[in-house]
């Protein structure tokens, strides 16, 4: 039995290619599907700003762009130290791994601290979505941005967990590098969202 | 007959072969609710009752009375035809926990968890036609009640989005659990179901938002949750259909296995006894 069950899947099993793709291709899936999402986000609030670009500058004027410049440098560090410590993981250098992930944590932890800072000044001030369109997207966009950074915060809790194993199976290795890429990914539409809302003129 | 390890339906279904002939055409035939289902809603919803784009969120009480008197008819039969319709998800949400009992074995718990979800899946679909029905039921009455009930439609097809998420999250549990050598879904449709079940989530901002992309007729709102849920949908009809053909084949090769050593030993009368798309 056990014989013709594997040879009836040779039969529809499918080839495997030996090009090293980070994490599993599935976690590429998601990650694509994810940005895709953002992608039509970002060209619907362009649309929507082209309607009304008077509205869109002024409103702009009010955003401290000091937040989003700190939070920019944060997010990159953090993915340096990320991919570093997959770099250090492949060069079994196992020891630095935890710190540089723990090191990542805490640059996400301090985004997320500023942000929600951010968000306070703007309410105190009156500012809240339904002030107008811009305000709207603005507060939209950096929450959705800001679910998916506390999402890789707790992506970031589990690579810390592999870090500290002595030795991380093939499979373990594929879910550290699917994770560093989620974080790159949060990384990266930070890096789109805070030019198209705080600089884009 | 069955192989413990590979889950397949060989030895579940009846032994008599013509009982088993019409399970494996029921499974399929629940399977294939599916896209009979997507094309007649559609065909219901868009020609018929003008639902798709749906009526705008910020519309006036009387722009939007006006949009029920204009098409009481096709309304009505729309409606009528897209809880029909709806109604055959329920078949092919049946397989998809039939088929995930088969990977979890006895102690089976994403199963019903995914059948429950569905269960209230198709039943708002049906409480919401009949919202939208009551709506066009007296085109003379106050059109802010004609609103409301249209309002109520509306935000539950936006915002019931919690159990919706629950069945691709467990598809997706599902997907990762199955240990066999071919698993209905592959790792890369389990990713997608996690996808869809995010994606969805998008809709709840609908009852923040009367206009623009979060409102239940915008593109975050209405468009990508219903493409979405189509697509990832009809790729798990694929994938049961995949599944169903490799297990027709698994048992083709049984049926040659027990039926070899007969042709060792009556070689003459061999050929007649293997069965036909065995070879």
């Amino acid at each position: 039995m056990s014989t013709i069950t594997r040879a009836a899947d040779e039969k529809v099993g499918r080839p495997k290619t030996e090009q090293h793709v980070p994490g599993e291709v599935g976690t590429w899936v998601f990650i694509f599907g994810d940005m895709t999402i953002f992608a039509i986000l970002f060209v619907t609030y362009l649309y929507y700003r082209a309607d009304d670009p008077k509205l869109f500058d002024a409103s702009q004027k009010h955003l401290d762009q000091t937040y989003g410049a700190v939070n920019t440098l944060l997010l990159l560090l953090s993915s340096l130290l990320v991919a570093t410590a997959v770099r250090a993981v492949r060069a079994r250098k196992v020891q630095i791994v935890p710190w540089l992930i723990a090191g990542a944590f805490s640059c996400g932890l301090a985004f997320s601290g500023l942000k929600i800072a951010e968000w306070h000044e703007k309410v105190s001030h009156g500012l809240k979505p339904a002030t107008n369109d811009f305000y709207m997207y603005y507060f939209v966009l950096t929450g959705l941005h800001w679910f998916h950074l506390i999402i890789g915060l707790f992506v970031l809790s589990f690579l810390f967990y592999l870090a500290r194993k002595p030795e991380m199976s093939k499979r373990q290795f594929g879910f550290f590098e699917g994770g560093a890429c989620f974080w790159h990914m949060v990384d990266l539409l930070w890096i789109v969202l805070f030019p198209l809302l705080y600089l884009v003129k | 007959m069955r192989d413990a390890t590979d889950g397949s339906t060989i030895g579940f279904w009846d032994d008599n072969p013509q009982a088993a002939l019409f399970q494996k055409r029921l499974w399929k035939a629940c399977i294939y609710c599916w896209p009979v289902c997507l094309i007649t809603f559609l065909i219901f919803f868009l020609p018929i009752a003008g639902f798709i784009p749906p009526p705008k969120e910020n519309w006036s009480a009387d722009r939007l009375a006006e949009f029920y008197s204009d098409n009481l008819t096709g309304i009505r039969i729309g409606l009528i035809g897209s809880m029909f319709a709806s109604a055959l998800m329920l078949p092919f949400f049946t397989v998809i926990s039939a088929e995930m009992k088969k990977i979890e074995g006895r102690m089976s718990l994403l199963a019903p968890i995914q059948f429950g979800a569905a269960m209230i899946l198709v039943a708002f679909f049906q409480i919401i036609a009949l919202f939208w029905l009551v709506s066009s039921l007296r085109p003379g009455r106050d059109p802010e009640v004609i609103r409301a009930f249209n309002d109520y439609g509306w935000l539950v097809w936006t915002i019931l989005i919690p159990t919706y998420s629950l069945q691709f999250i467990c598809m997706a549990v599902a997907g990762f659990m199955d240990r066999r050598p071919e698993p209905i879904w592959p790792r890369w449709a389990s990713y997608v179901n996690i996808w869809v079940a995010i994606t969805g989530a998008g809709g709840v901002l609908a009852v923040f938002f009367h206009s623009g992309p979060f409102s239940w007729n915008g593109i975050m709102g209405y468009w990508i949750p219903v493409i979405a849920f189509a697509a990832g949908m009809s790729m798990t009809a694929v994938l049961l259909l995949r599944r169903m053909r490799y297990e027709e084949g698994l048992e083709a090769a049984t049926a040659e296995e027990s039926a070899t050593p007969a042709v060792a030993r009556r070689s003459s009368a061999a050929p007649t006894q293997v069965p036909a798309g065995a070879s």
